[in-house]
C-alpha cells in the first residue's frame, strides 16, 4: 500500500506537468467550474450571513411575543392576494383591550402608524428639520414588549398616554440629526405642526441583515396623542379606509399556547367569524417568522444549487471535451507507458488525477473568488456574510468529483488503448 | 532451461473478413547473455514477433517461456508486469517524454515498479552514467542530440535491470556515425552480459549480433551463426 501511495503522488505530479504544459487550455476548461464553485461559496456566504442576523433581530423579540395584526408578510407569503388582505376589517385599539382582558394575557401593547408612508413626517428642533421619519403612536408598553432599550431619559408612561400628552421618544435617527451636541431631554421638538416635549431616547434597534433599512427613523408617541393628531391613519381603497394598526400581546410565563388560542377565539368573535371561515387577521410569532424564513431561505438555497449545478455540468463538459483531446493527443505516450509497466489502472488514474487536478485548481479559485466577492459586498455595504468551512470544504469536493466524474470516460478510454496500436499512433 | 523458450509461436489476426496469419510456427531457444538480430522484408512477422518477444501482445496458439514463466497466456496486467521487470524497450523514434527531462524519462519504468523517489534517483543516475550522459540529467529531449536521445532510451530500458533488451530499428533515425557509436554500446552492453535481440532491415547492423534470425512469411527461414 505503500507503494501504491508513492505512485499515487508520483502520478499526480505528472499530472500537474500536463496542466502546467498546458496552461491556457486548462484554463479555459476550468471556467465552468470556478463559476459553479463561485456561485456556491459566495452565495452560502451571503445567505448564510442575512440568516444569521435575521434570526438574530427575530429572536429579539421574543419567543412569546403575539403580534396580531390585519396583514403582514406572512399572508402575502402564504399567497394572498393584497386586495383581499386590504378588504379585511381594521384592527381597533378597543381589540387590545379585549385582548388584555385575557387571563392568559400579560399585557398589549398598541401601535399606530408605521405601515405605510403617509404616517412619516418631519421632525424640527431650532431650525434644524429631520427628513421624513416614521411616526408611531404606541402604549406605554412599547420599549418593553419590543425589547427596545432606553438610552437617555424614559419612555412616556400610562398617564401620559391616558392624558393625551404631547411627550416624543427619538429614535436613533432624528437625535443625532437634531441633538448632536445637546442633551435632547426636555427640548421642545415640532412633530409636524405641533409642539412635543422630548423624554426620552431610544437606543438602536435590530435590523434584518444588519445594514440601514431606516429603523432608527423613528419617533415615538402616544398612541392617543396620535389619534388626535393625526387620527388612525387611512388609505383610501376599494374595499374602505385602511388603518395601520398593529396588537403586540406578550403572554404569562408558560401560557403561550393559551394566549395563541384565546387572542384567535377573541379575534374571531369580535370580527364575527363563522366556524368555516377564516382568520381574517395575522397572529405572527417568533416561530412563525422563522417557519416562513426558513422555507425562503431554503428556496434560495434550491435554487442556489441548481444554478450552479448547471454551471459545474458545463464545467464538467468542457473537462470530458479536453481531456478526450488529452488523451487522443498523448495515445504514443501512453502506449509507452504501458511498454513500460504501466498497469490498466495506473492509465486510468493518471487522467482521472489530471482531470481532478483542473477541476480542483477551478475549485479553489471559485472559493477564493466566492468568499472575496462576499468579503467584497460586506466591506462595501455592511452587509453579514458568514464563510463557514463547510462551504469551501463543499466547493473543493465538487469541484474534484467534477473532474472525477466527467475524466472517467476518458480515462477509461486511455487505460483500454492497445499498447501495440498506441505506439505506431503518431 | 534457455531464458527465452519459443515453441510453434502463432499468431493470426481477423482483418475485415480475411484472417490474416502473421506468424505461422516459429520456434527459437535463446540463452542468456546473448545477442539476436532479426531481419526480414516487411510483412514477414518480423513486427508481430517483436512485439510477442516484448510481451506487448499473446499469440494465438503456442508456448512462449520467459524467464522460467510461460507468459503466452497471460492477462493484461500480469503483461504489464512482465514488460515493467524482464523487458527494456528501444524504438526507433526514442520515444521520450517531450515534457520530462532525461533523468524523469528514465526513472519511469521504476515509478511503475513502484520504488521510491530516492532510490529511482541514484539509478536513474547510474543507468544514464553507464550510457555515458551523467552530464545530461537535468536536459530534456529536446535539448539533446538523436545519439544522446537513443542512449537515454538506452538507460531507461536498463534501469530496471531487465532480463532482455529489445531493440527496434534503434539506428534508424540515427546518421551513420552516431549508429555505429549506439551499436558500440549495444556491443559494450552485451559484453557485460546483457541479452540482446535487435530488429533490423540493414546487414550491417545485424552482423553486430551472434546470430541473425531470418523471418519470411511468418516463419524462421535461417538462423545464421556470425
Amino acid at each position: 500500500m505503500k507503494v501504491r501511495a508513492a505512485l499515487l503522488a508520483e502520478i499526480a505530479t505528472m499530472a500537474l506537468e500536463t496542466l502546467r504544459a498546458n496552461k491556457m487550455r486548462s484554463a479555459l476548461t476550468i471556467v465552468g467550474v470556478v463559476i459553479g464553485i463561485t456561485a456556491i461559496v459566495g452565495m452560502t456566504a451571503l445567505v448564510r450571513g442575512f440568516d444569521r442576523s435575521f434570526k438574530g433581530m427575530v429572536e429579539v423579540l421574543g419567543p412569546n411575543t403575539v403580534f396580531v395584526a390585519k396583514f403582514s408578510g406572512l399572508s402575502f407569503m402564504s399567497g394572498k392576494e393584497f386586495i383581499d388582505l386590504i378588504r379585511r376589517p381594521n384592527l381597533t385599539p378597543d381589540d387590545a383591550r379585549a385582548l388584555e382582558r385575557l387571563d392568559s394575557v400579560r399585557y398589549t401593547d398598541t401601535m399606530l402608524g408605521g405601515g405605510f408612508d403617509d404616517s412619516r413626517e418631519r421632525l424640527s428642533y431650532d431650525g434644524e428639520e429631520t427628513k421624513r421619519l416614521q411616526i408611531i403612536g404606541t402604549t406605554e408598553l412599547f420599549a418593553q414588549v419590543g425589547y427596545i432599550p432606553i438610552e437617555q431619559g424614559r419612555f412616556f408612561t400610562a398617564s401620559e398616554v391616558r392624558h393625551r400628552r404631547a411627550v416624543v421618544v427619538l429614535g436613533q435617527d432624528p437625535y443625532q440629526s437634531l441633538f448632536p451636541m445637546i442633551d435632547p431631554i426636555g427640548k421642545q421638538v415640532r412633530v409636524a405642526d405641533q409642539q412635543y416635549t422630548v423624554i426620552g431616547v431610544m437606543g438602536p434597534r435590530p435590523s434584518p441583515g444588519g445594514f440601514n433599512a431606516g429603523q432608527d427613523e423613528i419617533a415615538v408617541i402616544p398612541y392617543t396623542r396620535y389619534e388626535t393628531q393625526f387620527g388612525v391613519p387611512a388609505l383610501r381603497v376599494s374595499g374602505g379606509p385602511h388603518r395601520d394598526v398593529t396588537i403586540t400581546a406578550v403572554p404569562r410565563d408558560g401560557q403561550r399556547a393559551r394566549a395563541l388560542r384565546e387572542i384567535e377565539e377573541t379575534m374571531r368573535i369580535r370580527h364575527g367569524l363563522r366556524l368555516d371561515e377564516e382568520n381574517d387577521f395575522d397572529l405572527i410569532t417568533q416561530d412563525a417568522m422563522l417557519r416562513v424564513w426558513e422555507q425562503t431561505t431554503q428556496a434560495v438555497f434550491l435554487s442556489l444549487v441548481v444554478i450552479s449545478s448547471i454551471a459545474l455540468l458545463v464545467g464538467g463538459i468542457g473537462v470530458m471535451a479536453i481531456m478526450t483531446m488529452s488523451v487522443t493527443e498523448r495515445t504514443n505516450e501512453i502506449g509507452l507507458r504501458k511498454a513500460l509497466g504501466a498497469r490498466r489502472r495506473e492509465i486510468l488514474w493518471q487522467f482521472l488525477v489530471e482531470a481532478a487536478t483542473l477541476t480542483l485548481a477551478g475549485g479553489v479559485l471559485g472559493v477564493l473568488l466566492g468568499s472575496g466577492t462576499g468579503l467584497l459586498v460586506h466591506l462595501v455595504s455592511g452587509f453579514p456574510i458568514s464563510l463557514p468551512w463547510w462551504s469551501f470544504a463543499l466547493g473543493l469536493g465538487f469541484s474534484a468529483s467534477v473532474g472525477l466524474i466527467f475524466g472517467m470516460a476518458p480515462a477509461i478510454r486511455a487505460s483500454r488503448l492497445d499498447p501495440i496500436e498506441a505506439l505506431r499512433h503518431e | 532451461m534457455s531464458l527465452i523458450e519459443v515453441e510453434q509461436l502463432k499468431k493470426s489476426y481477423e482483418m475485415g473478413s480475411e484472417r490474416v496469419h502473421a506468424l505461422r510456427g516459429v520456434d527459437l531457444q535463446v540463452e542468456k547473455g546473448e545477442y539476436v538480430a532479426i531481419m526480414g522484408p516487411s510483412g514477414s512477422g518480423k513486427s508481430t514477433f517483436l512485439n510477442l518477444l516484448g510481451c506487448l501482445d499473446t499469440p494465438t496458439s503456442g508456448r512462449y517461456v520467459l524467464n522460467d514463466r510461460d507468459v503466452s497466456t497471460m492477462a493484461e496486467d500480469d503483461l504489464a508486469q512482465v514488460r515493467n521487470e524482464e523487458i527494456g524497450f528501444v524504438f526507433q523514434t526514442f520515444n521520450l517524454l517531450a515534457r520530462a527531462t532525461a533523468l524523469q524519462n528514465v526513472e519511469l519504468p521504476l515509478v511503475y515498479a513502484g520504488v521510491g523517489a530516492d532510490e529511482r534517483r541514484s539509478r536513474a543516475e547510474t543507468a544514464l552514467e553507464k550510457v555515458d550522459l551523467s552530464d545530461r540529467v537535468t536536459h530534456r529531449p529536446n535539448e539533446l542530440s538523436g545519439g544522446q536521445r537513443q542512449r537515454v532510451a538506452i538507460a531507461r530500458a536498463l534501469v530496471n535491470n531487465p532480463s532482455i533488451l529489445l531493440a527496434d530499428e534503434p539506428t534508424g533515425n540515427l546518421d551513420s556515425v552516431t549508429g555505429a557509436e549506439l551499436l558500440g554500446l549495444l556491443d559494450s552492453l552485451h559484453e557485460k552480459g546483457h541479452t540482446l535481440f535487435v530488429v533490423t532491415h540493414e546487414r550491417d547492423v545485424a552482423k553486430h549480433a551472434q546470430s541473425i534470425v531470418q523471418l519470411r512469411d511468418g516463419q524462421i527461414e535461417t538462423i545464421e551463426r556470425v
